[in-house]
């Protein structure tokens, strides 16, 4: 029962953590000159939660974050594009993490890629425009993959101080 | 902390950006080409100067030309991305409104 009760309250703190993350990259914004560039630092909460609790809690967090940021920092209208690309970027790194050949540098990377490449497909998709996919997409993936690498860094130096202290 | 794996990882990344790169528009820039949900809204001469008003079902945008360079100074949409971007003049160069489906081009 009392396990049952820490888990609810672990759970609350990562999504409170991701929306905090989520808040001051809506305040402070990266401007690249592409539309929406962004760090995406909450990815470390996620592949944190996707090392240790597996896919179903780190991807709840994620959809639950998604929702919640989006809805008050950005509007709803991004939810088009923000909820697929976080669900194929968790489910990405879900997938690579069973490589025992890959660090949380590359599986993070792989993800901020598949994040930003979503995202693009599904811009011009929406504005049936083909050339806004070709345009955005090299860029936005070198910058994913950034991005990623990273989040990648400061994900594992975590999970070892966690492992470090027991948690 | 780097694992020999990632290096496969971050070349399969590198690769895929080089090829689509390849496959994006690259020419002259003459043209400022806006788009409306796919379907062509008009054309303008890059280094002619002017305002033209983006007036779509879905919002405003208002789009100027001056100096041969292009950029959406209003826009009615939320997220206010088209604004945020700046001035494009080279070619291939975007402005994309996402919420009024507005694409905004440099073209031949």
């Amino acid at each position: 029962m009392s396990k049952q009760k820490n888990r609810t309250a672990y759970l609350a703190i990562m999504l409170t953590v991701c929306l905090i993350f989520g808040y001051i990259e809506s305040v402070i914004p990266l401007n690249l000159g592409f539309p929406g560039a962004k760090i995406g630092i909450c990815n470390i909460v996620i592949l944190l939660m996707l090392k240790r609790d597996g896919l179903f809690a780190a991807l709840s967090i994620n959809i639950l974050r998604i929702l919640i940021t989006n809805i008050l920092f950005v509007g709803v209208f991004s939810l088009s594009y923000a909820l697929p690309a976080g669900i194929i970027s968790t489910l990405i790194m879900y997938s690579l993490l069973k490589f025992p050949t890959l660090s949380s540098l590359s599986v993070s990377a792989a993800g901020g890629a598949a994040h930003n490449l979503v995202q693009a497909l599904v811009a011009s998709v929406m504005l049936s425009t083909p050339s806004v996919f070709t345009y955005f997409a090299p860029f936005l993936l070198l910058l994913g993959m950034a991005a990623g690498i990273v989040c990648g860094i400061a994900t594992e130096l975590i999970f070892r101080r966690l492992k470090k202290a027991g948690l | 902390m780097l694992k020999k794996g990632d290096f496969v990882v971050f070349s399969i990344i590198i690769a895929i950006s080089i090829l689509l790169l390849l496959f994006s528009f690259r020419g002259k820039a003459e043209q400022i080409t806006v788009t409306v949900d796919g379907e062509n809204y008009g054309s303008y001469q890059k280094n002619r100067d002017r305002t033209v008003k983006i007036e779509t079902e879905y919002g405003e945008n208002t789009l100027i030309i001056k100096g041969g360079k292009a950029h959406i100074t209003k826009s009615d949409c939320p997220d206010k991305t088209c604004e945020k971007t700046g001035e494009i003049n080279k070619a291939g160069e975007t402005i994309v409104c996402l919420p009024h489906k507005v694409v905004v081009e440099v073209t031949e």
